[in-house]
């Protein structure tokens, strides 16, 4: 099927709306593996306070990827 | 509408318990909302397409661009099998999209504000790509973690970092679909007890709002759906490139 022109602009607010609980998400899954590995190795709170900028860190590179890898993949196309 | 507040109608009602050896499959509010979901998506879906022609009728076409529409979606985004999965992507777009359309009745239960049933749904996609991916990479699924062109030295900071987005992936999809349908309908709640306990000469205001609010909602109902699909089509588009 041929790609029709509009479907190239529908990817910038498609990807805008995920933005928000990607962050929210990979904290909380960074918080969750610290809190439990604290839990398991009794050694709170290392591994929550590195776990924690893990997540957020992860949260921030998911949407570098989203804002800079996509966007220049699109104009290489 | 009762007055005891925007968390009320959230609340799951067992009509029924129900045990099957450890499981608990009690017919609830939530259960009964998604079988009168399913029920509408099928029963307007083959009216639509009972007696299908060249030149399409009104019904015809409605449900025609409805499937066109989720299944150019789905070979956009899952690049060379993406016809596969098209009849997945559609059973799972038409019945979020009908769970979430059926809570806007006013006094019915929304079955896609419970995190357990976003959650059933994220779950079992993230679980099948995950499975996907190791059935076709075998081991060098664990690559996928490894990104490349990253300098050995920064390894052990990026590891982790990929394993918690990937990790994410399920949490986020869960996460959108229920915030989206608990706050609007929270909002919508409040909006409606204002309006009822405003006096009569400020009622217009917040009831009018919630006309606003209910078609923004609508919208909404269809956008979470379209980006629940995109996302899953997304996340299987990933398991089935090489890395």
């Amino acid at each position: 099927m041929p790609k029709l022109k509009h479907e190239e602009h529908h990817h910038g607010h498609q990807w805008g709306l995920r933005v928000g609980t990607d962050i929210v998400a990979s904290t909380m899954i960074g918080l969750g593996i610290g809190y439990f590995l604290d839990h398991w190795l009794d050694t709170r709170p290392i591994f929550l306070i590195v776990f924690a900028a893990f997540g957020l860190a992860a949260g921030f590179i998911t949407l570098y990827q989203l804002m800079v890898v996509d966007l220049q993949k699109k104009k290489s196309d | 509408m009762d007055m005891s507040g925007p968390l009320e109608h959230f609340r799951v009602v067992i009509y029924h318990e129900l045990h099957l050896g450890p499981l608990d499959i009690s017919i609830s509010n939530t259960s009964v909302y998604m079988w009168i979901a399913v029920a509408v998506i099928v029963l307007s879906l083959s009216l639509m397409m009972k007696r299908p022609q060249l030149i399409p009728g009104l019904g015809q076409l409605l449900a025609e661009m409805l499937y066109t529409f989720v299944a150019r979606q789905t070979k956009l985004n899952i690049h060379n099998e993406g016809e596969r999965y098209v009849p997945l992507m559609f059973t799972l777009f038409t019945f979020i999209l009908a769970c979430n359309l059926v809570g806007l009745i006013p006094g019915a239960f929304t079955p896609t504000s419970q995190l357990a049933v976003t959650g059933t749904l994220a779950v079992g996609i993230f679980v099948y790509a995950a499975g996907l991916r190791f059935y076709r990479h075998g081991w060098r699924f664990f690559h996928a973690f490894v990104p490349r062109g990253v300098p050995k030295l920064l390894l052990p900071l990026m590891v982790p970092i990929e394993l918690i987005s990937f990790l994410a992936r399920p949490v986020t999809l869960a996460l959108r679909l229920f915030a989206n349908m608990t706050a609007g309908h929270m909002a919508l709640g409040v909006l409606a007890v204002l309006g009822m306990a405003a006096p009569w000469f400020m009622q217009w205001l917040p009831l009018g709002f919630t006309v606003v609010q209910m078609a923004l909602e609508m919208i909404i109902a269809f956008i979470q759906a379209y980006i629940f699909v995109v996302l899953s089509c997304v996340y299987i588009d990933d398991a089935l490139v090489d890395h």
